[in-house]
């Protein structure tokens, strides 16, 4: 694929292109599923083709082609340069990009085991018995599944740079549901959407030790369908584990996509509440909150070498002690904000789609408490966990949350369980309502593979760290009428 | 001289055939969609994004006995299509039994041939910014800030088996949405067409414009029980949830359906019939699903009854019914969906229905909506791009949006007027609806 971006970039230059990058992508997706003891998907998917971005007449063109070859390359970078003049009519300020060294260069993933060396038997063989714990807890759907995809993507751009990334994640999970008068419930384990998932090898599904948590959480279905209700009322929520990375996902790692914030997502996924005038000064959360974007942390999802414009990863303030103090850019929307660099976090799904702002792993950065201590200092509260449905307005200030299970806390203890807890607020009162940020002992980086933006849609993988955090007087309880 | 759009049928099934015949499979079933999309996105009233792209996938689904593997590929030459063949055979010789598989359809009735809309495949980059053109010259006239999208897309789907089954169709679908905004306001307007030349730019940009104008200023109304026309991109919206989550006959298997045992019931209002249409001209014709059966219609809701599910070969399998031909995608483990949905009109314009509403909330469109709740059909999301306040029958201004949290079968029993006009989206089409005590739990602050 080297060869093939480089004579892309070349073309798109000598056609009148100022600027061209390419990107040539060859991944592969493996995933088995096991639903109800039957391997319900086993599949083996493979795509690779050439991504050619250019800038003509100061409009952006993007063309891509599935065909490895010299005629295909060539005629991606001709479509790419004719896409930009067709749209060069409308720009009154052509495209400026911040700088950026064009760096040559490698990386790789780094793998303790590689899911090459785990034969489909023993994949199954995990998933099998994980299926037999669960159903053994007399749940109607129990589902295991694990997943492994490698990308290898070449970077050129007509700056110079040349970068090859050899990439492996890997994830799994178990879903357990039970049926019950009241419809049905799910547990997941680690979290829903997905599991867990990082840019790490087998030793991810090893740590994640399925087999001995696929009994509790199918239990815990069970019991859900007897559970009471969750109360409705204000009352004090902790967020832990997949739920908080959520929270966070929704409502701060997308309004800081500096894209969004300048309006080229107004139409379909919105804009941001967070305008520039904010930046520096507006208090998005208690001085407790302290949340960083960083693209090194090791193993994480949304962690890279390069961002797909070759502006090397980095780790960047989003907001600290509750102000709010930066944004995720692209070179362009950073020199549109007189930026001097981008802070990298422009991606793209697979070859065929054009880069967007996308998160990298934004995180809640540990606080000083215990979750244990702060759950015994909560007179009257919920601790709920696992995302099952998710609301926020296009400017992502009113949001609301459903989870897989709740716990009241009463006096300082856990007093038993409800169903299906919900919770609903806005963006800054509710991160300002935050007095508790659990300390580094359970603070990890969830892995979320599904995060969608754009047209066509692109679907990223990005990372979370968080731990757990509580939240006062937050409106809990949202399908009965006040 | 070929007529095809993208791709003919005997080259498109000759690939099929060229994986089957690489298989060693019992049984093999080889899909192919070959895609030439075109998109231009605006936004600041200048197109940002110009970008286009082709790519021809094919999965195999390939069984030994029980024992199924599913491998894809992009690469379509010879090796190509013998390394996904391999591929899928090797899994599907590695694995357990997955006891649901009912084998592959053999061959029977023919798909009805569907072809897509030349025009489509002409409204290139120049055309579909000679149409953003139009709209950004309304957005300007009207000191308005206009973003949106314009696409055209050339699909081809092609289904082969090893039992001698044969379906192709090649589609078009083109698009434009816009949202123009003011100062404290925004409008919305959007279409689908399977001909480019039916999408009238200028008339959608008016009509946002419009909405944008009449949004301005908007009061801030307090939630709870309204009376509330949906206009059809609400109801769009809503009832494409519902087809997603209530009339999948997998939730329905799982106990995870709000439609689970109550097939033959009153679910809903007498005035609501709800078909899946795949083959009526006012949507986006498929002719057949994923496992090369033909769609077939089916009534989901008959006048307030819940009337039947859509079906793939596996829960028609496991519930002792016919396929209805709903199968997705070869590794999707969703279930069956319906994709062509129809609400059927009633008589009202949108006009008399507001003339008829002493207080009520008019809603162009929701955004971000999700099932709180699928066991009981609870919908929650935003109002968005123009939400207005009704008093004594009229319009009298915009109002800040605001959040619902609706059980959808129950408003669908409180339906008093339906729309005589429809409007489609990609996967559904439906007039505007008025709701009575329409439940917004939530406000937000713009």
């Amino acid at each position: 694929m080297e060869e093939l971006t480089r004579l892309a970039v070349e073309s798109a230059i000598s056609v009148g292109a100022s600027y061209a990058d390419a990107r040539g992508v060859d991944s592969r997706s493996e995933r088995v599923r096991v639903k109800n003891g039957s391997v319900e998907a086993l599949s083996d998917s493979r795509s690779r083709g050439l991504g050619v971005r250019v800038i003509a007449d100061g409009a952006w063109g993007f063309a891509g082609c599935a065909e490895p070859s010299e005629r295909a390359a060539r005629e991606a970078a001709d479509r790419a340069v004719e896409l930009a003049r067709a749209a060069a009519g409308t720009v009154d300020e052509p495209v400026e990009l911040a700088e950026v060294e064009p760096a040559v260069g490698s990386a790789a993933t780094e793998v303790a085991i590689d899911p090459d060396d785990v034969p489909l038997d023993d994949r199954l063989a995990l998933l099998m018995e994980c299926d037999r714990l669960m159903r053994a807890e007399g749940v109607e759907v129990a589902v295991g599944h694990v997943s492994v995809l490698r990308s290898s993507k070449h970077f050129s751009s007509s700056e110079g740079a040349s970068i090859r990334q050899e990439r492996v994640e890997t994830g799994g999970g178990l879903e357990a549901t039970a049926v019950g008068d009241c419809g049905a419930c799910r547990r997941s384990y680690p979290s829903s959407h997905g599991g867990q998932v990082m840019a790490r090898g087998w030793e991810v599904i090893d740590e994640l030790d399925m087999t001995s948590h696929a009994g509790r959480t199918a239990a815990e279905a069970r019991q859900l369908v007897d559970a009471p209700e969750c109360p409705s009322g204000v009352r004090d929520v902790i967020l832990a584990g997949g739920q908080l990375a959520l929270q966070l996902h929704e409502s701060c790692g997308h309004p800081i996509e500096l894209d969004r914030v300048l309006g080229t997502e107004a139409s379909f996924a919105g804009t941001s509440f967070l305008t520039p005038d904010k930046l520096g000064s507006f208090r998005y959360g208690s001085d407790v909150v302290n949340i960083t974007a960083d693209a090194t942390i090791p193993g994480g999802l949304g962690s890279f070498a390069w961002d797909d414009e070759g502006v090397p990863a980095q780790r960047s303030w989003i907001v600290r002690s509750g102000i709010f103090t930066g944004y995720l850019t692209s070179r362009e929307t950073a020199a549109q904000l007189g930026f001097e660099r981008s802070n990298g976090c422009m991606r793209a799904d697979g070859w065929g789609r054009m880069p967007l702002i996308r998160m990298t792993n934004i995180n809640l950065e540990p606080g000083e408490q215990s979750r244990e201590a702060i759950i015994a200092s909560t007179e009257r509260g919920i601790l709920m966990e696992d995302n099952l449905s998710w609301s926020i307005d296009d400017r992502r200030l009113n949001f609301q949350f459903g989870c897989e299970i709740g716990w009241l806390i009463e006096d300082g203890e856990i007093a038993g369980m409800v169903r299906q807890p919900g919770y609903t607020g806005i963006t800054p009162r509710f991160w300002r309502s935050c007095d508790a940020v659990a300390d580094a002992e359970t603070w990890r980086v969830w892995g979320v593979p599904n995060c969608g933006k754009g047209e066509p849609m692109q679907t990223a993988r990005v990372g979370h760290g968080v731990s757990a955090a509580r939240f006062r007087d937050v409106q809990v309880g949202v399908t009965e009428d006040e | 001289m070929s007529d095809a759009l993208l791709m003919e049928r005997e080259r498109a099934l000759e690939i099929c055939d060229r994986a089957i015949g690489a298989s060693t499979a019992d049984q093999t079933e080889v899909n192919l969609l070959a895609t030439d999309s075109g998109l231009t996105r605006f936004a600041n009233n200048y197109i940002h994004q110009s970008a286009g792209e082709t790519n021809a996938v094919v999965y195999v689904r390939a069984a030994f006995g029980q024992k199924v593997g599913i491998a894809s590929t992009n690469d379509t030459s010879n090796a190509g299509l013998r390394d996904v063949a391999e591929r899928a055979c090797g899994l599907a010789q590695a694995t357990s039994s997955d006891e649901d598989f009912p084998g592959l359809p053999p061959p029977g009735e023919e798909p009805v041939p569907v072809r897509g809309a030349q025009k489509t495949v002409e409204f290139g980059p120049s055309q579909r910014a000679d149409a953003i053109g139009h709209c950004l010259a309304v957005a300007k006239e009207h000191d308005q800030t206009a973003a949106g999208a314009c696409s055209a897309d050339v699909m081809v789907h092609a289904v082969a088996n090893s039992l001698g089954l044969r379906a192709y169709q090649e589609n078009t679908v083109a698009h434009m949405r816009m949202v123009f905004s003011g100062e404290d306001s925004s409008g919305y307007a959007e279409a689908y067409a399977e001909d480019a030349s039916e999408l009238s730019p200028r008339i959608l940009a008016e009509s946002a414009a419009r909405k944008c104008s009449l949004a301005a200023g908007p009061d801030m109304v307090e939630p709870g029980r309204w009376d509330v026309i949906l206009e059809p991109p609400a109801v769009t919206d809503a009832i494409f949830h519902l087809g997603l989550f209530a009339f999948n006959a997998q939730a329905c298997l799982e106990g995870r359906s709000a439609i689970c045992g109550r097939l033959g019931e009153q679910v809903c209002g007498e005035n609501i019939t709800l078909t899946d249409a795949p083959l009526d001209p006012r949507g986006i014709r498929r002719a057949f699903d994923f496992e090369g059966v033909p769609r077939r219609s089916v009534e989901l809701i008959d006048e307030g009854v819940a009337a039947g599910l859509v079906h793939d070969r596996r829960t028609a399998a496991k519930s002792g019914a016919t396929t209805t031909g709903h199968a997705g995608p070869p590794s999707s483990t969703w279930g069956p969906v319906p994709l062509n949905l129809f609400l059927r009109p009633g008589d009202a314009s949108v006009e008399e229905m507001i003339a008829e509403t002493e207080r009520g909330l008019l809603v162009t469109r929701f955004h971000y909506t999700n099932m709180l709740d699928p066991s009981a059909a609870v919908l929650t999301g935003m109002t968005r791009d123009g939400t207005f306040l009704i008093e004594d029958g009229e319009v009298v201004g915009g109002v800040r949006n605001l959040r619902f949290t609706e059980n959808l079968l129950e408003a669908l029993s409180r339906v008093d007027m339906i729309g005589n006009e429809g409007w489609l989206d990609e996967y559904a089409w439906a007039p505007a609806l008025r709701v009575r005590d329409f439940r917004f739990s939530g406000a937000t602050e713009f």
